[in-house]
C-alpha cells in the first residue's frame, strides 16, 4: 500500500522543495497571491459602504458567501489551477514523459506543479471566514455545521472540475480552434435553447396564477 | 538616448496602438447598452485628451519604478501582482474612487494611481469641470514629474548594481 501511494507523496515535496528554494521570490509571490484576495474582499467592502442590502444580504452576509466561494476557488486554483498549462506540456512533449509512467495521467498533472503561492489567496478566504462568522446571526444546528464545512469542500470540488474540463478541452484547442468549428454554433444555438424551453416550460408549469 | 524617455515614448505608441482593441470596443458596448452622459461643450474634450496622455505617462512612470524592483529581486513575479491588483483597486479601475469611504479615498488620494484612471474619467465626463478640472490636471503633472524623477534616481541607482550575466 505503502509503496502504491509513495510517489503521490514523493512528487508534490519535490514541487514544494523547488518552490520554497528561492526564499524571497516564495514570499513575495505568497504576498502577491494575499494582495489578489484582499483586493477582492476590498471591492466587496467599497460597495457596501455605499449600500446597506444587496439581494437581500447585508454586508455580513455577503462576506460569509464571498469567503466560502473564494476559498472554494483558491483550494482548487491551489490544487489544479496549473492544469491551464497544459498547451504548454504539449507543445513541449512533457505530456508524453508522464504517458510513460505507470502512475495515472490527471494524477501526475494534478502532483507535478501544486502552487504553493496560492495558500496566500486561501489564508485571507479562511481569515475572512472566521471574522464574519459571528457577526452573521445564525441559529446553529449540526445540519448547519455541516452544511458549513460541505458548502467549501463541495464548491472546490465543483471548481477543480471546471479547470479539468477546461484542460480536456485543450487537447483539441492546442493548435487553435479548428475552422469546422464555426459551422457548428446553430447547433449551439438549438442545444442552448432546447435547455432554455425546458426550463420554460417548467416555470410556466410551476406558475399557479396571480390570484386575481 | 536616454533610456527612460526611449521607453515612455515606446510606451505612448503602445497605448495609441491599445485603444484600438482595449479601449474602444468596451466604451462603444457600453454606450450602446447602458448610453454615455457625455458632455456638450467641447471644452472637457480638450481637457480630457490632456488629462489622458498625462495619465498614460504618469502609468508609465509608476510601471518604470515597479520594474525597477528587477535590479535588486531578479524574479518580479510577485512585485508585479501586488502592483497590477494594488493599482487595479486605487486607480478607480475596479470600482470608482468616490465610492471609497472616507480613509480609502484618503489613502488612494495619497498615490499617484488615481492620476491614471479616475482623473481622466471625471475630465471628459464633465464631472470636474473649470479651474477644478485644471487643478486635477496640475495634480497629474505633479504626481508625473515625482514619479519620472524618483524613477531616474532608481534606475542610476539600479545600473550601478547591475553586473551584466555572461558579460
Amino acid at each position: 500500500m505503502a509503496e502504491r501511494w509513495g510517489p503521490y507523496r514523493v512528487l508534490p515535496a519535490s514541487r514544494v522543495r523547488s518552490q520554497t528554494a528561492y526564499r524571497r521570490s516564495f514570499v513575495l509571490d505568497v504576498l502577491g497571491s494575499v494582495s489578489i484576495g484582499i483586493v477582492e474582499f476590498g471591492e466587496v467592502y467599497i460597495i457596501f459602504a455605499n449600500v446597506d442590502a444587496l439581494g437581500g444580504l447585508d454586508f455580513a452576509g455577503v462576506a460569509l458567501v464571498f469567503a466560502l466561494a473564494n476559498l472554494a476557488f483558491a483550494v482548487a486554483d491551489l490544487a489544479v489551477g496549473h492544469l491551464d498549462q497544459l498547451p504548454r506540456y504539449l507543445r513541449t512533449g512533457t505530456l508524453d514523459a508522464f504517458l510513460l509512467r505507470p502512475l495515472p495521467v490527471l494524477a501526475q498533472l494534478v502532483t507535478s506543479d501544486i502552487s504553493l503561492r496560492r495558500l496566500g489567496r486561501a489564508t485571507v478566504a479562511l481569515g475572512i471566514l472566521a471574522a464574519v462568522l459571528p457577526h452573521n446571526d445564525i441559529a446553529w444546528t449540526p445540519a448547519r455545521v455541516i452544511l458549513l464545512v460541505a458548502a467549501p469542500l463541495a464548491g472546490t470540488a465543483i471548481f477543480a472540475a471546471l479547470f479539468v474540463l477546461a484542460g480536456a478541452v485543450q487537447f483539441w484547442l492546442v493548435e487553435g480552434l479548428p475552422q469546422w468549428l464555426g459551422w457548428c454554433t446553430p447547433l449551439a444555438a438549438v442545444g442552448i435553447w432546447c435547455l432554455a424551453l425546458l426550463g420554460w416550460r417548467t416555470g410556466l408549469r410551476h406558475y399557479t396564477g396571480a390570484g386575481s | 538616448m536616454d533610456p527612460q524617455l526611449a521607453y515612455l515614448a515606446a510606451d505612448l505608441g503602445r497605448a495609441v496602438y491599445s485603444f484600438i482593441p482595449r479601449g474602444a470596443p468596451p466604451l462603444l458596448a457600453g454606450g450602446v447598452v447602458f448610453g454615455l452622459a457625455m458632455p456638450a461643450t467641447p471644452l472637457p474634450y480638450l481637457l480630457g485628451g490632456l488629462s489622458l496622455l498625462l495619465a498614460i505617462m504618469v502609468s508609465f512612470a509608476c510601471r518604470w519604478l515597479a520594474n525597477l524592483a528587477a535590479f535588486w529581486l531578479l524574479d518580479l513575479r510577485g512585485v508585479m501582482m501586488i502592483y497590477t491588483v494594488g493599482s487595479g483597486l486605487l486607480s478607480g479601475h475596479l470600482l470608482p474612487v468616490h465610492w471609497f469611504p472616507g480613509w480609502l479615498a484618503a489613502v488612494a488620494n495619497a498615490t499617484p494611481f488615481p492620476s491614471i484612471i479616475q482623473t481622466p474619467i471625471d475630465i471628459v465626463t464633465g464631472r470636474e469641470a473649470g479651474v477644478e478640472a485644471l487643478g486635477i490636471i496640475g495634480v497629474q503633472l505633479g504626481w508625473l514629474v515625482v514619479m519620472l524623477t524618483v524613477g531616474r534616481f532608481v534606475f542610476a541607482a539600479g545600473t550601478r548594481k547591475l553586473v551584466v550575466q555572461g558579460g
